[in-house]
């Protein structure tokens, strides 16, 4: 059987269960649960012999919540808000506060995500944006928001071309790495889609057109990344088990940052030498897809489903600075500004971690000001980066705006086609996805190639690792001496497509003398 | 403001030694004639000597040292017109230390060694004072032009990293020399040396500093003939 007829073989699978999830799709919410009782009988069995499985951290509601988010194009979850209260308000007072919703959730049921913020959720009424502004009119609330959707910021691209990391040559980083080889002693954590950190295969419930059934899904730890430098993650929004990154985005961001190098396979990664903390904040289609089908909701979750909950984002953020990370990378974001972010970062930074954030792809989408990007100008030792194709000029979709502080290589396949784009070691996307596999495998990696400032971002935490380890140890530092050596591009000084220009990482890490 | 301070101090100790030479009557003939010889004279001078430099905060930053040490030599012709003379020296004084980051007046040292290179060249006419003691003790004033030769090299620079730069400035210099043995005097010099780096980049801008020179102290010997 040749490749093309296995390709057509698998896109007729896919038009097959397109077709079937488009007979399911209208009647999802109206259909009662269909629970495989089989499969739940065969892990009752096993369970009484295995230690206790992971619990799921979503919950069926909130997993609905989602959806609907998704297929109506909802840039919040519907149905729970994030809400500050002001200093010195009591219980009480929060629940004199919290009786302006339809609920009346009382003060214990509140789930805390930082000092005075929680997260409410009320499935009662999906009107988040309502919701928050009756909170925001008690005198006990200092700010209510929805609780946001960020998306991950880049676009995934063909991963048949061969590697070339133009954006390390780009950046002088065999240079650099002279300097300092690989920022050594340093924790990054990525709060995205995941980073794998086990080898295991695990029996998930997933949809197969027709019934729910139980298939095994090997996850597997990136070949190309030493499993000793994967520190202690966290899993915020699938499961209380191991962190399993079943997107690909997280991988290929974390590659970016520490993927190992000078190891004879694969691609290199700034800070090589540094530790990464993977915290998952996003759900992806298959975690979607998972959680619906352990929840007996049968039929696809559309395509576009998950995403990552403002509330799980200022939680990681949190988790990071308290647990050992000095750099923190965010290649997410959305169009909706958050306090809770502004406030974390502020909560990160003032532990000493430095945050970089990518600045957003909505250039040609109205080049609307995206968040949590834009509070990098208002908080020292965050930034804002926006992305480069590999002639250094601005990619195409690279937002811009007063927030942008800074410009690496995110890729942009107007600017050299395939070959454009950011390329690491990541999961093998034609083993997942979703719109032509019904059984995934995340345990194969290949060369996988992306754009986007989630691409670009990664480089700067990536530095950042590289200027902790070398000795500049306050997050408003690395910021500085980020910008003071960045090379000016665009127009004179500072501007809104690069900020202060693109990173010079050799020429961060030397520092200065003297006169120069 | 601190530089006009220390020419104001060397030149107000040099005025005083100045007028304590005055009195000729009390030195001795022969230590006179030893001391201030009619005709052309040429002398040849080794110098060690310590420079107080102008740029403290960021030598400091730097090298974790606000002095240099240095050694040189230098020659100068007597009696052009009446006590006038003129030298020309050089020093060279060599530190190392490491690159650094400043950061709201916080330095973070990054590990990369540097090695610092400063070889001031002045060019000078001064004034010897009639000797005011038996002893032949002359005191003298000058000032001139300043070359100031400075190189900044870390391992693994490539030459655009590098700095060899020159920098031009002033001089002003003072001090008293001692006859030790016929033709041999030994002296001690205090100067001011001024070199501005015109504009300035790494941590002299950081500290917002620009000279280069500063408060020297120099142990001399001297030849003449």
């Amino acid at each position: 059987m040749t490749a093309s007829t296995i390709r057509l073989s698998v896109v007729a699978c896919a038009c097959a269960l397109a077709a079937l999830f488009a007979l399911h799709d209208g009647s999802l919410v109206a259909q009662e649960p269909v629970v495989d009782q089989g499969a739940v009988a065969d892990q009752t069995s096993a369970e009484a012999q295995a230690p206790a499985p992971p619990q799921f951290l979503t919950t069926p509601a909130r997993l609905l919540a989602l959806t609907q988010a998704a297929s109506q194009q909802l840039n919040y979850i519907p149905g729970e808000v994030i809400v500050k209260f002001r200093q010195g308000v009591t219980p009480g007072q929060q629940t004199r506060a919290l009786a302006a919703l339809r609920s009346i959730p009382a003060a214990d049921q509140l789930q805390w995500i930082a000092d005075r913020t929680a997260r409410i959720s009320d499935p009662a009424d999906p009107d988040s944006i309502g919701m928050a502004q009756n909170l925001a009119r008690q005198p006990e609330v200092e700010y209510a928001h929805p609780n946001w959707l960020l998306h991950k910021q880049s676009v995934p691209n063909d991963t048949s071309y061969a590697a070339r990391q133009w954006n390390m040559t780009l950046l002088d980083m065999p240079r650099a790495w002279d300097i300092n080889p690989g920022g050594a002693g340093v924790t990054v954590a990525v709060i995205d889609t995941g980073l794998t950190s086990i080898t295991a295969t695990y029996p998930f419930k997933t949809w197969d057109g027709t019934a729910i059934v139980t298939a095994q899904m090997p996850f597997a730890i990136n070949p190309d990344f030493d499993a000793a430098r994967i520190a202690a993650g966290r899993d915020f929004v699938f499961w209380n088990g191991p962190v399993l990154d079943s997107d690909g985005h997280g991988t290929h961001v974390s590659g970016t940052v520490a993927q190992t190098t000078n190891n004879s396979l694969g691609y290199a990664g700034m800070a090589y030498g540094a530790k990464l903390m993977p915290l998952k904040v996003c759900l992806s289609f298959w975690d979607i897809q998972i959680l619906q089908a352990e929840f007996g909701i049968t039929g696809y979750p559309p395509l576009n489903a998950g995403g990552c909950p403002d509330s799980d984002v200022v939680a990681a953020i949190h988790y990071a600075a308290d647990n050992g990370a000095k750099v923190i990378n965010l290649s997410l974001g959305g169009t909706d500004p958050s306090p809770s972010f502004r406030d974390a970062l502020n909560y990160a930074t003032g532990r000493g971690v430095f945050v970089a954030m990518s600045a957003g792809n909505e250039f040609d989408d109205g080049n609307p000001t995206t968040y949590p990007a834009s509070y990098g100008p208002q908080v020292a030792g965050a930034m804002a980066v926006g992305a480069v194709g590999r002639s250094s000029n601005r990619a195409a979709y690279s937002s811009t705006g007063t927030f942008v502080e800074i410009a690496a290589p995110g890729g942009d396949v107007a600017d050299g086609g395939g070959n454009g784009v950011v390329w690491q070691m990541g999961i093998s996307y034609v083993d997942y996805d979703p719109a032509v596999i019904i059984f995934p495998r995340f345990d194969r990696y290949g060369s996988v190639g992306y754009q986007g400032t989630s691409m670009a971002s990664p480089h700067v935490a990536g530095l950042a690792a590289l200027l902790m380890s070398q000795g500049v140890t306050k997050p408003a530092a690395v910021e500085a001496l980020i910008a003071a050596t960045a090379r000016d591009l665009g127009a004179k000084g500072r501007d809104n497509d690069f900020g202060a220009g693109l990173i010079q990482p050799r020429a961060a890490l030397r520092g200065f003398g003297v006169v120069r | 403001m601190a530089r006009r301070r220390v020419i104001i101090a060397v030149a107000s100790g040099l005025l005083c030694a100045m007028v304590a030479a005055t009195p000729a009557r009390a030195q001795t003939a022969a230590s006179a004639r030893s001391a201030v010889a009619s005709g052309l004279g040429v002398r040849a001078f080794g110098v060690f000597e310590w420079q107080k430099m102008a740029a403290s905060r960021t030598f400091d930053a730097v090298t974790d040292k606000t002095t240099l040490s240095g050694v040189g030599a230098g020659a100068e012709v007597h009696r052009l017109w009446r006590n006038v003379f003129v030298r020309a020296s050089f020093s060279q004084s060599k530190e190392t230390g490491q690159r650094v980051f400043v950061f709201n007046n916080e330095v973070f040292k990054l590990g990369v060694p540097v090695e610092v290179s400063a070889t001031p060249i002045e060019l000078a006419v001064g004034w010897r004072f009639t000797p005011f003691s038996s002893r032949g003790i002359v005191p003298y004033l000058g000032g001139g032009a300043l070359f100031l030769k400075y190189s900044e090299t870390s391992s693994g620079d490539e030459r655009s990293d590098q700095v060899h730069e020159t920098y031009k400035g002033f001089a002003v210099f003072g001090g008293l020399e001692v006859p030790v043995w016929r033709h041999v005097s030994a002296g001690a010099e205090l100067g001011w040396r001024s070199a501005n780096v015109p504009e300035p980049g790494g941590v002299l801008e950081a500290f917002d500093e620009k000279n280069l020179g500063g408060l020297a102290m120099r142990l001399m010997v001297s030849v003449r003939k």
